[in-house]
């Protein structure tokens, strides 16, 4: 059971509590999601339940947090985790040695548990995670989502009482999405163990919980039976929290495209090797118009990112024709190209260099060898457009995720590139973040400009792309208008990809007649 | 990017043995080498090595590939011996005693080929033995061989996580690069910018690198990571009987040549 009473916490170095009078009880066996908007809470109230805070991080703490009758003040760290557990969001950053049996192994041999049990233990805890099979393996040759089953698997070996699980799919594909939501079902179904899942994306589990808390600057704001969960539709809409009986009727609201339009991008039976021989892009061809947002779907490992990349130019075709704007891309110079193309990374860290978000935004610009002055006018007032101003001469880490992917965006429109590529823009962001970000997307695209976004939330492609392109291994299988896209993924087998809230499939076949 | 020597993954005699087995023989077999001054043993112990490499299943040509310029310098250490050692006997002069004024610089000697060879080897012999060593033995083995002996964990996992993160960061460089060049940042390095590219490409790793860091942690402490002095190894690594009698023999050997020898 856990128990918490007038929970505050503040981080050292910082202004607002990150957490603000939480009182909660989690009775044994329930099964809760705690919702909300990025930056409310919710991964700090996990700390706090593993005992990672206060132990680990500095700041003011008060309040009582008991969990199994274990005050977490007064227990060190691992007193608390043998009762409960925490699979956090990065598949890579939590595993810590070399090897699935040695990860596994890992938490059982701390507690210097007998090697019999140990070796049980693995056994039990990959065969709930379906991983019996990857026993042997060596933990880089894994994939996302097997990395993430890992996670829970080398958790539950421990047999905590009580396991979080923090966004745990917000990194990966929506198929091994749907298998680590399979697996917190079997958990439900075949231990009695208690669990807490942080998510945004409801419309999976919802069904499979008890009760539902939502939080909202550092305070729990909604706390209902799932059951109940829509008599608080208004306040949810206002939060940006997405509801999966919440239909949507904007469906595609991304400007109208005419067959008549001229192309900003033609891609012509584009080949891609690898170094070591294998093909990661076979034939790809198609074409983008201007005024279009194209969403590209497909597993990971499906050759996207290699897609994306090469029509930068960041890496060579080994054979086939890219056109931007009329114009044959691979006989321009790299600094030619890279002006025409604007590129959002998956991660906003891994593209925000300088030392003041003002500088940050002119980076490019002084780069292309532009007048300074006339850049930094640019800069100011993109700046204020992006609502960037306060923070004009602050480090630009300090800002928030939000924040730092509007500074992304500044710092690509001042050179005013006509295709902008964007990789997962959207990994572990909340509704309102993803709202902005293509708000923004699709002013840019009106004027007269295109993007292609890698995506893999079918219901945020469903609004806002006019053309969805699936890959799978490397070859175009769909490349089809939104919603006759959906239907086509339907009829192969790629069920993940199609909006959840559209299956009673016979209704969107109805919406489409 | 290519790996320049790693753990290979032949299943030979060597690879079984016990990692500290491997180790006894590399520090033994250096302390014979630099202690060795003759040029027929050190010769020898480079035959020694070569067999080993090939017992472990890899071709000298893989070896010697790899090592290229590692044989560059051992052949001009093996030139500036010849050619700036005046002891011993003349042989013969680079420059004939011929020619005035300078004729008779630059003699080969005995002891100048002598020594060129034994520099030569040495180098050779001791980059080769670390080769074999690194090539036979995986890290992952070697850390949890030395914290079944006694190594503190806490040091061997320090090894272990660096090794699981330094390919991590490595990739992650390359996608801080590429981001640069997206924004048009020149990707040759000019001797003056260097700094700014450091400083430019740090920061963002820096900061990934924390977050990753703060992960790392929550997931170690949270399954019991340093609660104890001690902790249970499920995986074993066998020390064989084979190993047994290597370790007394290797060092007892290594004594009595040194011995025969001077």
């Amino acid at each position: 059971m856990i128990q918490i009473t007038g929970l505050s916490f503040k981080f050292a170095g910082t202004s607002t509590p990150a957490l603000n009078d939480i009182n909660l009880t989690i009775k044994n066996g329930d099964f809760v999601i705690i919702t909300g908007p990025s930056g409310s809470g919710k991964s700090t109230l996990c700390l706090c339940m593993g005992g990672f805070i206060p132990h680990g991080y500095d700041g003011d703490f008060t309040g009582k947090v008991m969990i199994n009758n274990k005050d977490t003040k007064e227990h060190d760290v691992f007193e608390v985790a043998r009762e409960i557990g925490i699979v956090q969001q990065d598949p890579e950053s939590q595993l810590c040695t070399l090897n699935v049996m040695d990860e596994v192994a890992f938490g059982p041999e701390n507690f210097l548990l007998p090697e019999e049990e140990i070796a049980e233990r693995i056994n039990w805890a990959l065969k709930v995670v379906g991983a019996t099979h990857l026993r042997d393996r060596e933990a880089s040759t894994l994939s996302g989502g097997e990395k993430q089953r890992l996670a829970i698997a080398s958790i539950l070996a421990l047999k905590p009482k009580i396991i979080i699980l923090d966004e745990p799919t917000s990194q990966l594909d929506p198929k091994a999405t749907a298998q680590i939501f399979s697996i917190i079902k079997n958990l439900q179904c075949q231990t009695n163990i208690t669990i807490i899942v942080v998510e945004h994306k409801l419309y999976q589990i919802l069904p499979l919980s008890s009760r539902v808390m939502v939080m909202d600057k550092g305070k729990i704001i909604i706390d209902s039976p799932s059951s109940e969960l829509i008599t608080y539709q208004g306040k949810l809409k206002e939060l940006g929290v997405r509801l999966p009986f919440q239909r949507r009727k904007e469906k595609t609201s991304a400007l109208n495209v005419y067959d008549d339009v001229e192309t900003t991008l033609e891609v012509k039976n584009l080949f891609v090797r690898y170094p070591e021989g294998n093909t990661v892009l076979e034939n790809v061809t198609f074409n983008v118009k201007k005024g279009e947002i194209v969403g590209l779907m497909g597993d990971n490992g499906s050759g996207k990112t290699t897609l994306l990349s090469s029509i930068l130019g960041l890496n060579k075709p080994f054979s086939g024709c890219i056109i931007l704007n009329g114009r044959d891309a691979t006989k321009m110079s790299f600094k030619e190209r890279s002006r025409q193309v604007g590129f959002i990374f998956q991660n906003p860290n891994h593209q925000i260099f300088e030392e003041s978000v003002l500088k940050e935004t002119m980076f490019a610009p002084v780069n292309f060898g532009e007048n300074e002055k006339q850049s930094e006018e640019k800069a100011l007032m993109l700046l204020s457009a992006f609502n960037l101003m306060p923070y004009k001469d602050r480090h630009p880490f300090g800002l928030s995720y939000g924040e730092k992917r509007r500074l992304n965006l500044a710092s690509i429109f001042i050179y005013e590139p006509n295709l902008l590529l964007m990789d997962e823009p959207f990994v572990g962001q909340d509704f309102k973040n993803v709202q902005q970000l293509m708000s923004w997307t699709k002013g840019f695209v009106r004027q007269g400009k295109s993007a292609i976004m890698v995506i893999h939330d079918p219901e945020v492609a469903g609004m806002y792309c006019n053309r969805l392109i699936f890959l799978r291994k490397g070859k175009i299988i769909v490349d089809e208008p939104t919603e006759r896209a959906f239907l086509k993924l339907a009829e192969l087998g790629e069920k993940e990809y199609t909006p959840q809230i559209w299956s009673g499939k016979h209704d969107f076949l109805h919406d489409l007649q | 990017m290519t790996s320049y020597m790693t753990y290979n993954n032949f299943k030979s005699a060597i690879h079984r043995l016990h990692p500290l087995t491997k180790l006894i023989f590399l520090i033994f077999y250096c302390v014979l080498v630099l202690v060795l001054s003759n040029p027929w043993f050190s010769l020898f112990l480079l035959f020694v090595i070569f067999m080993l490499i090939k017992l472990a299943k890899i071709s000298i040509q893989f070896f010697l590939r790899k090592a290229k310029f590692i044989l560059l310098f051992c052949l001009v250490l093996f030139v500036v011996q010849v050619l700036f050692t005046q002891e011993g006997k003349t042989l013969f002069s680079l420059i004939p005693s011929s020619m005035p004024v300078i004729g008779g610089a630059l003699p080969i000697t005995t002891v100048g080929i002598e020594n060129g060879v034994v520099m030569a080897t040495r180098f050779l012999s001791i980059i080769a033995s670390s080769f074999l060593f690194i090539s036979t033995t995986h890290p992952n083995t070697f850390a949890y061989a030395l914290m079944q002996l006694g190594l503190p964990y806490r040091y061997g996992f320090t090894l272990i996580t660096t090794l699981r993160f330094l390919p991590l960061f490595g990739s992650e460089f390359g996608v801080v690069r590429r981001a640069q060049a997206a924004r048009g940042m020149k990707t040759s390095v000019h001797p003056k910018k260097i700094m700014r590219i450091i400083r430019l490409t740090f920061l963002p790793l820096l900061v990934s690198g924390l977050a990753k860091v703060d992960a790392l942690s929550v997931s170690m402490e949270g399954r019991g990571f340093g609660a104890y002095k001690h902790r249970t190894f499920l995986r074993k690594i066998e020390f064989t009987k084979k190993d047994v009698v290597l370790c007394i023999l290797i060092p007892v050997l290594t004594v009595v040549i040194i011995i025969l020898a001077l």
